[in-house]
This record gives structure tokens, sequence and C-alpha cells, in this order.
């Protein structure tokens, strides 16, 4: 299993102190994913040019010659780079990194449970996020049933595009869902996130009529992209006629840019909504009864 | 806030801390009338001496009053302890020095340079320089380890407070006057106990002539004072003072004023600091409760005295010479004020003024005192969730201590169940049987770890000097594991444990026969009743506090070591001491490797959790074997206050990844930016080390960035932060909740951050008071939850 590693002492992902599983591989590719290394099936490799110490120590074992030294500097051609990981395994101070380990199930829990003692004392647990974890159905079905175990409770991330038989049958063994709506319109979503949202909203109505689990809506808010007044009165009517009770509202964060940059990737130019579109945002959907979290 | 706590603490805080000449003087004047006298009572009448004749202050608006020195935050030498000869050369220092300065009026300075020439040569400081072996000696030249109690005296005291509360002084003097009455003389023995118990009687009533001064004073004042209500304030000052300490007091008023009495006075008798105000919420509550019942207080009324109270311990101050300040900076005093915990049937002891000492601090924000809270399963959560909601607000105060630990650590040290459920820091962590009976924790010297580890790869040889500093342990490069390394490790810290111990005894006897301090020891249980003072195991119990500086920084070490060239061969020995040597240059890829491929500790990964954790557990059990002259018990400390910043200074590039003369890891905690999985990890980590086996207690620091602890969330997060650790066995959790943008504009503008409370080691301090390596140094701590 490719797995973009665990991280522990997570309190942004669901209730209490957990720890966040990323799976690597995504339907989705949201032009401001704050996580870009983890859209991609495959193993990629990370550049940050500001850890290297220029030993060139990658260049001499990399054999596909994708590293090479222009005016002093290491340059990494993805073209050729096989992501074969021989110049990570040499790179000491950490500037060339993998995007994802490959890891067991059992590894992944051995991280996590040390963490038990926290998770019983706030109601946290462990959650599922990425990627997309309905990319990987043996997978989670594994750690799920590993988790239930172990009584550690699990919440599950999910951007809600795959196959419902299994987003139903994963949810009825978690403590929270997850549910991310980035945009109510169809054309917008497709423009933005390379995908239709008619099967999220499909799968989203469908899992909240059947009652199996607590769900929490998620939604970016972005500057320019949705956080106008249609995006917000569309999400009221579908929480409202779903009878979903709290929405989370994730102001864009420029964490995702220094990794679109390691990936030899344009950065993306967006911007967090102002203060005061956010708070009446929020304030929108207090009015309608929504709790905002 | 009421107006008068308000004016009370701006006007403190502008006290620029200041030296004063008086004592110097008074003192002089009693050595020279009272010399040839029994050691005890040469004391005993120097102590009176000054109390009788030293000023005494009330300043506008005090309703706590008695002062330590001439002025407000003012602190007068003790050149018995001190050598004068180094205070007479220090004095420009002491005004210029960045850490810790002071002021000094010019006719101050005359009268010094007149009169600090008669003492030279009369400290123990003096004597501790020729007594000291030489191995000792060098041991200290080299970093390797310091000796204690050489420039104050063997005390950190923690009286019974409640037996002085029932008793008064006077009760004290009539029990002194009746073992005298009981006592057939014509034995030597019988003659030493007669002395100590006369030294007491002469010691008690300086005190109470001191707090009789006062009383005069506050009379006067009211004499000419024209504003009523202020003439009834200074009235009742003055019947307090008439009152206490030589009677029992009648209310919390009283109370309060009588322990200020008992606190102050061991400050004025010696330059000690780490006088704990132990179990306070227990011992006053009685007062409180009775005054409330009868409806002579509101619980306002006793929050503004508390506060008062709290300012006048944050007047006291040590002068420590610039070596000193700077292992121990922000001029801390070490006041512990305990609230919660359990009583000694085993119940939780939390009362309603447990939450009025924490509100008093919550609303006044002083660095002292700092209070300590003991948790336990069935710590109410409400005084829990209080605790926690000041740390949020980056009060940086309450710490945290565990009833579940410190408790059989206390039963290990040879408490009964009841003295050890009763148990209270005295100094600055150190869990010691409590009600009185515990003379705790006198320093006898920290170990600097990493040093020891750097002579183990070096054959007992100071790179930094080229000089033999401990045995020769074999050329690391005819080791063929990490086992050899740590053998070594191991060996070099037990000569240094040797060394503090042979140094320490050497100390100790003199103190005895010549120092013994009196007012501090007929405060303590079983000193009237054996006739001696704590110098001469008069106490109890008496322990001696020894320190481990940088165990993680050790540990970290020893892995890189293992790692590069054991494991994964990526260097030789030989090569990987060159490097260290070179501090690093050239050899960056090596230090990268050390930095960022060798396990390192506070990441909750149990091989080296576990090479830290035996390094801890053996240093204990072999320093705790030993006992010193006067009985007391060697205890072992996870703690090196700001000492690992000096420490680091003296060391070498280190297989850890870490620079030549860089910071070793503050106390417990991970070394600086390297616990890189969160506060659970650090918190399993070093909940790992098996506690219970360090007596003296293991000191924890740990950070929150403010935007992360939020809310009631937030909350919830610090709170299962700590209550995680104690249910994995930490013995205490200390925490600051600040962001480094505020640290740093701190730096930049001192002057609008003088409020802003850190908690530096075991003590707090106002940041800005702080030097600016250590103010680095605690910005650089990992600040967990730092927003991106």
């Amino acid at each position: 299993m490719l797995a973009g590693g665990v991280q522990r002492f997570s309190i942004a992902d669901g209730p209490g102190i957990r720890a966040s599983i990323f799976v690597k591989g995504c339907p989705l590719c949201c032009a401001w994913c704050h996580n870009p290394e983890l859209v991609a099936p495959e193993q990629q490799i990370l550049f940050n040019p500001t850890r290297c110490i220029a030993c060139l120590a990658c260049t001499e074992v990399c054999p596909s010659r994708a590293l090479s030294v222009r005016d002093g500097a290491l340059r990494l051609e993805r073209a050729q780079c096989s992501s074969c990981l021989r110049c990570v395994r040499e790179c000491y101070s950490s500037a060339l990194r993998a995007a994802a380990e490959s890891v067991s199930v059992a590894e992944l829990l051995e991280r996590v449970l040390p963490d038990k003692a926290f998770y019983r004392a706030t109601g946290g647990g462990v959650t599922l996020s990425g990627g997309e974890i309905l990319s990987h159905p043996d997978f989670a079905r594994a750690i799920l049933r590993a988790c239930a175990a172990e009584s550690v409770p699990v919440a599950l991330d999910t951007c809600g595009y795959g196959d419902y038989d299994l987003l139903r049958e994963l949810a009825a063994g978690c403590q929270i869902i997850l549910y991310d709506v980035k945009l109510m319109d169809p054309a917008a979503h497709l423009r933005y996130t390379g995908r239709d949202n008619r099967l999220i909203l499909r799968n989203l109505t469908r899992l909240a009529r059947s009652g199996c689990a607590p769900i929490r809506i998620r939604t970016p808010v972005i500057a320019g992209v949705n956080d106008d007044a249609g995006h917000t009165a569309a999400l009221i009517e579908l929480l409202r006629d779903l009878r979903l009770p709290e929405i989370e509202l994730l102001p864009y964060h420029e964490l995702g840019t220094t990794k679109n940059a390691a990936l030899g990737r344009p950065v993306p130019e967006f911007a967090p909504p102002d203060r005061e579109t956010l708070a009446a945002i929020a304030a929108g959907y207090e009015a309608a009864g929504i709790r905002v979290i | 806030m009421r107006d008068r706590v308000v004016f009370l603490k701006k006007r403190m805080l502008d006290a620029k801390p200041s030296l004063s000449a008086e004592r110097v003087l008074l003192a002089r004047e009693a050595y020279t009338r009272y010399a040839g006298e029994a050691a005890p009572l040469f004391r005993a009448h120097v102590f009176a001496h000054v109390l009788e004749h030293m000023t005494v202050l009330i300043l506008p608006d005090e309703l706590i009053v008695g002062n330590q020195s001439k002025r407000q935050r003012c602190v007068s030498f003790h050149p018995e302890y001190m050598s004068a000869r180094r205070i007479h050369e220090n004095l420009t220092e002491f005004v210029r020095r960045d850490t810790d300065p002071f002021v000094l009026p010019d006719d101050e300075r005359r009268l010094l340079d007149e009169h600090l020439p008669w003492w030279y040569g009369r400290s123990t400081e003096d004597r501790m320089e020729t007594i000291l072996p030489e191995d000792v000696q060098q041991a200290r030249r080299q970093a390797l380890i310091t000796i204690g109690s050489r420039t104050m005296p063997s005390s950190h005291t923690m009286p019974n407070h409640r037996r002085l509360l029932a008793e008064g002084l006077n009760g004290y003097i009539a029990r002194c006057e009746a073992h005298i009455a009981a006592t057939v003389g014509g034995s030597r023995e019988a003659q030493e106990k007669i002395n100590f118990w006369q030294a007491a009687i002469i010691a008690c009533r300086g005190a109470i002539a001191f707090a009789a001064r006062l009383a005069a004073l506050a009379e006067a004042q009211a004499g000419t004072e024209p504003d009523e209500r202020r003439r009834r304030e200074l009235r009742r000052i003055a019947e307090n003072c008439r009152r206490t300490p030589a009677e029992p007091p009648r209310d919390f008023y009283e109370a309060l004023q009588f322990v200020w009495f008992i606190h102050l006075m061991p400050h004025i008798e010696t330059n000690s600091a780490g006088n704990g105000l132990g179990r306070f919420d227990q011992y006053m509550f009685p007062f409180y409760g009775r005054d409330l019942a009868a409806g002579r207080l509101t619980r306002e009324d006793a929050l503004e005295l508390l506060q008062c109270f709290y300012i006048k311990t944050s007047e006291l101050l040590p002068v420590r010479t610039t070596e000193d300040a700077v292992k121990f900076a922000g001029y801390p005093m070490w006041q512990i004020l305990m609230v919660g915990g359990v009583d000694i049937d085993g119940a939780d002891a939390g009362n309603e003024l447990s939450y009025l000492c924490l509100e008093a601090q919550e609303e006044a924000q002083l660095a002292q005192p700092a209070i300590g809270m003991r948790v336990h399963p069935h710590t109410p959560e409400a005084l829990f969730r209080l605790g926690l909601r000041m740390i949020q607000k980056g009060l940086a105060n309450p710490a945290f201590f565990n009833d579940k630990v410190s408790i059989p650590i206390c039963l290990a040290k040879g408490g009964t169940v009841a003295e050890a459920r009763d148990w209270a820091v005295v100094g600055c962590i150190e869990p010691h049987p409590g009600g009185g009976v515990s003379d705790a924790s006198p320093t006898a010297g920290y170990v600097n770890g990493l040093k020891c580890l750097e002579l183990a790869l070096h054959n007992g040889v100071d790179p930094r000097t080229g000089m033999a500093a401990g045995p020769a342990t074999g050329d690391p490069r005819s080791f063929t594991g990490r086992e050899d390394l740590i053998r070594a490790v191991e060996t070099q810290l037990r000569h240094c444990w040797d060394l503090v111990v042979k140094g320490y005894n050497r100390v100790v006897p003199h103190h005895m026969l010549e120092w013994p301090v009196i007012f501090s020891s007929l405060i303590m249980e079983d000193c009237i009743d054996k006739g001696r003072s704590i110098q001469e195991g008069g106490a109890r119990h008496s322990y001696t506090g020894t320190f481990f500086c940088g165990p993680a920084s050790v540990t970290d070490s020893i892995l890189g070591v293992d790692c590069a060239v054991f494991r994964e061969k990526i260097v030789t020995m030989d090569r990987l001491l060159a490097a260290l040597d070179n501090n690093f240059a050239g050899e960056e890829r090596l230090r990268q490797f050390l930095l960022n491929r060798a396990p390192k500790f506070g990441n909750d990964n149990p091989e080296a959790d576990r090479v830290c954790r035996d390094l801890m557990v053996r240093s204990s059990e072999y320093v705790q074997s030993f006992d010193d002259a006067r009985g007391g018990r060697y205890c072992l400390s996870n703690l090196s206050q700001t000492l690992n910043v000096l420490y680091g200074e003296y060391c070498g590039a280190t297989p850890d990844g870490r620079r030549s003369g860089e910071a070793l890891s503050d106390n417990a905690s991970p070394v600086n930016g390297r616990d890189l999985l969160g506060p659970t990890a650090t918190v399993n980590s070093v909940a790992s080390l098996d506690q219970v086996n360090t007596y003296d207690g293991t000191l924890f620091n740990l950070r929150f960035d403010s935007c992360g602890v939020r809310g009631d969330r937030g909350l919830d997060l610090i709170g299962a932060v700590v209550k995680t650790y104690f249910d994995n066995y930490g013995q205490h959790i200390q925490i600051n909740v600040v962001d480094d943008a505020t640290l740093r504009a701190a730096q930049r503008e001192p002057e609008h951050y003088r409020g802003l409370v850190v908690r530096v080691a075991g003590y707090l301090a106002y940041f800005t008071d702080l030097d600016r390596k250590v103010q680095d140094n605690i910005i650089e701590r990992t600040a967990h939850l730092k927003s991106t």
C-alpha cells in the first residue's frame, strides 16, 4: 500500500486528538489541492531545493540521469525519472523525498496505536484521508477492521467520488464521515476538479438518507471560486434537504504551494477569502440553523 | 482586580532590582559583637541583630508587610556565603551585565567599598575553594560538574506551616525552654543541644522584634496619615504585627501576615532560594473557611489579600554571581505554592481556597509564586480546567504535578504513607514528604551529561583542552557496538557522580560546624526535638539534590554513533571523530545523516526511549545509593534549569548532529526541534523514562503555539495531553502557550512586554528579564501546533 504517511496529533480532521493516515491516489484533481503529492496514484519525488546541501550524492546513483547540476544548483528532470528512489536513499538532508511510502496495514497500525490513550481521552481516533480512500477498497476495509479490533474509532475523510456500496459499507463502521462538497455548480466543479459532481452529490444523498453514520460536510472556501452567495445558498439547501446539522468551513491556505513547487509544478494562485466574507458565509449557515465548525 | 492590587503590581514591576550595603554593615557589627560564641548561637545573634536594626518598610497601600532589604525589590549581600572579594570585584558587572542586572546607588557603592574588604576570606565560598580536592576543582573548571552550597547555605526549606500557625513562635520558644529545663548538662552532646535551643530562642525573638518594629512603624504612619481609610488599615497592620508571628493568628488576614513573616525570615537569614510555600490551600483553608462562615471576610477581600501576598513574594530576589545568573536566569526564587492533590487519607483535598489561589494569579499574572497543581485521578474537573485555562491564556502557571508518581517517590524516599500523601515540592519540581519533615535537596551538583559522552568518545580526554578529564574508557575505534559506547558513557557519568559526592561530602561538614542556619532549622520538624540544625541532620528526613543535564542530547548522540558507524556503516569511527573535532567542517552530508537518519529521543521511538530511560535509571540507582555527612540521601533530578545553554558552550560538536557550542537538551525534554511527530509522541517518550526511579523529579517543558489551542476544544486538547502524560506516569509537566511572534516582539521591544511570563525551567520568569541567549533557546523549543 502506498501511503503518504501518518500525521499524529492531527486535530483538524474530526473530533478529538487523531492520527491521520494519508493514502495516495485521488480521482479528483482540485486546482487548489493542499496535498498535491497525493493525487497521482504512482510514486513521485518531492524536491525542496532549500534543504539541498549540494553534496551531489544523488547524481551518482541515479540510473536514468534525471539529476544534474546546472549553475551550481541541483536539477531534477522529471520526464526521465523512474521514481526508483535511489536518490532519496542517498539524500540525507531530505531535500529529495518520496511522496509516499510502501507500508502494510500492520505497520500503519503500529504507528497509530501508541496514541490510543489520547484518542480515548478526547473522543478522537484515526482519520483515513488522502488522496481518496474510496479508491483503495481493500486497504480501507483492512485498516477499518484492524482499528475496530483495537477499539480505535475511525473517521472517513472523503471527496465522495467512488463506489456507493463501498462508501456505505465503510461508513457503517465509522465514527463520522467527513464529506467534502467543493462546488455545487457542476460545470465549475468539472473545471476546477476535473470531475463532474453528480456522483458525489448522489452518493451524499444516499448516504445521508441511509443514516448509517454521522456526516459532517466540509467545504473549502476559496476567494473567487466558491465564496459567493450562490454556492453557499445551494449548499444550505442541500444540507437542509438532507437534514445535516453541521458544516466545517476550510478557508484556503497556502501550505500546498510549497509542495506544488517541490513536485516541479506551477504554483496555483488562489487566495483565502477575506475575513468579512468568511464571517458572512458563516453567518449565512448559522442563520439557516446549520452549526459552523 | 482591585485598584490597590493594580497599583501595587505596577509599583513592584517598575522597581528596578537594586543592591544595598545595609546588611553587610549590620552583619559586621554582629560579627564583632558576638565573635567567640558557639556556632549556633553566633549565627542566631547575627540573624537577630540584622532584624533588630535593618530598615523596615511599609509602602503606601500595602496590606501585607515585611521587607527583605532596604528598598522594594532590593537585595543585600550575605558575605558569610558569597566571597566578599568576588562580590567586590563583580560590583560593576552586577550593574552592567545582561542577565539579572542590579541598580547600585553611589552611596551604597561607597559603603560597600569601605566594608566589603573586612569580609574578605570569611565566606563559605572562600572556604570551599581551599577544601575541595583538586580533581573536583578541575572537573568544575572543565564544565563537567558543579558543586553546590559553596556560595549559599545547604538549605531549601519547607516549614511545618500547620504547626507554626497553631503554636506561634512563642510556642516554639516555650518548647525550646522546656527542652533546656529538662536537659541535664555536663556532656558535649547535651551542651550542643542546649546551644541549639538557645540559638532557636534568639532567632525567634529576632523575628518577633522585627514584627514589633513594623508594628511601631505602622502606628507612627497612622499617626500622620490624613486618609481615614488608610489610617484604619495601618492600625490593622500594626495589630497584625503585634500578634504575629509570636502568637497563633486568629483570622485569614493575620494568618497571611504570619505565613509571610515565616517565609521572609529564611531570605533575611541567608541568601537561600528554593524555600517552598508548601500546601498553602491546605494549611490556610481553616482560617479562610472560618472567616467566611462568620461573615468577617468576603471572597473578594480574600482575593485582594492573596494578591498582596503574591506581590510580596515577587519582591524577593537572589543575588548571584554572573556565572550562576546565567545558569539560573530570571532572578528565580523557586517559591512553589502547592494546591490540590489528596489529603493524608488519600481523598481529594481540593477546597475553595485552591480555586482562589489560582484565580489570584490568573488576575495578577505575576512570576511569583509559581503554583504547582497536584493532580490525581479524582481531581475535580473544574479545578483542573481552571489551571488549563490559565495555561491557555499564556500565563505558564500553574505547573502540573502527578500524585500517582510523586507519592510512590516519597514512599521510596522513606516517608510514611501520610507524609507521602502530604508531599510538596521543595526547590523546583522535587517531590518531598510533606508536613515540614524534609530538609530537601540542597544542591550537591550538576553533571554535564553531554561532556561525559564527549569524554567517552575521546578515551577520557577533553577535546577542548586536551587534558584528561575522566577515566580512560578505551579508544572508541576499538568499540564494536552501541553497548561498548554506552558502557563508556556510563563509566564517565559514574566518575562524575563520584566527584560530585566527593566534593559535596567535603562541603557539608563545614556548614554543619560553622554555618548552621538556625531559623530555617527550627521551623522544620524534629530539629527542636533533636536539638540539631538541618545542617546537622536535624530534620526528620534529609535529602541532597543532584542533577543530570542533557539526557536527550546524550541519547541522540549514542544513537547517532550507533546508526552511522555500527549499523549503516556510512562512516568509520575514526572519520566520525575527526568530523566532530572539526565541527563538521566539510562533513555536512554526515551531519545531515546524523540529524535526519538516526533515531531521536522524543519521537515515541521505543529504541531511543529505552536508551534514555536506561541512562536515567542507572544514574538514579547509582547516585541514590549514597548519603552525605548529615545523613542526606542523594537524589537525582532530570533537570538542567538553564544550565543546558551554558554547558553547551563547553561541548564540541556531537554525533547527534549538534554543532559545537549549541545548547544541550532542555531538562527532560527532547533536543530542541528534534521531536517531529507532535506532542503526543513527545509526551509518550518522556513518560517512558520510568520516572518513579528518579527521586528528585523529571522536569518536562512543553510549548504550544497559541493559535492551535484556542477555545474549549483547545482546553480539551491541553487537558488530554496533561492527563495522558500522567496516566503514563509522568511526574511533572509545565506548558507555555505563546507564539513566536510575541516572543520575538518582546525581544525587540522589551518595555512593552515586561509582564510576559514564561516558564524557563521549574520556575517562572519575566521573559524580558532573561538573557538574549536564553530567550532564543526558549523560542527554539519546539512549538507544537505552529500555524502554517
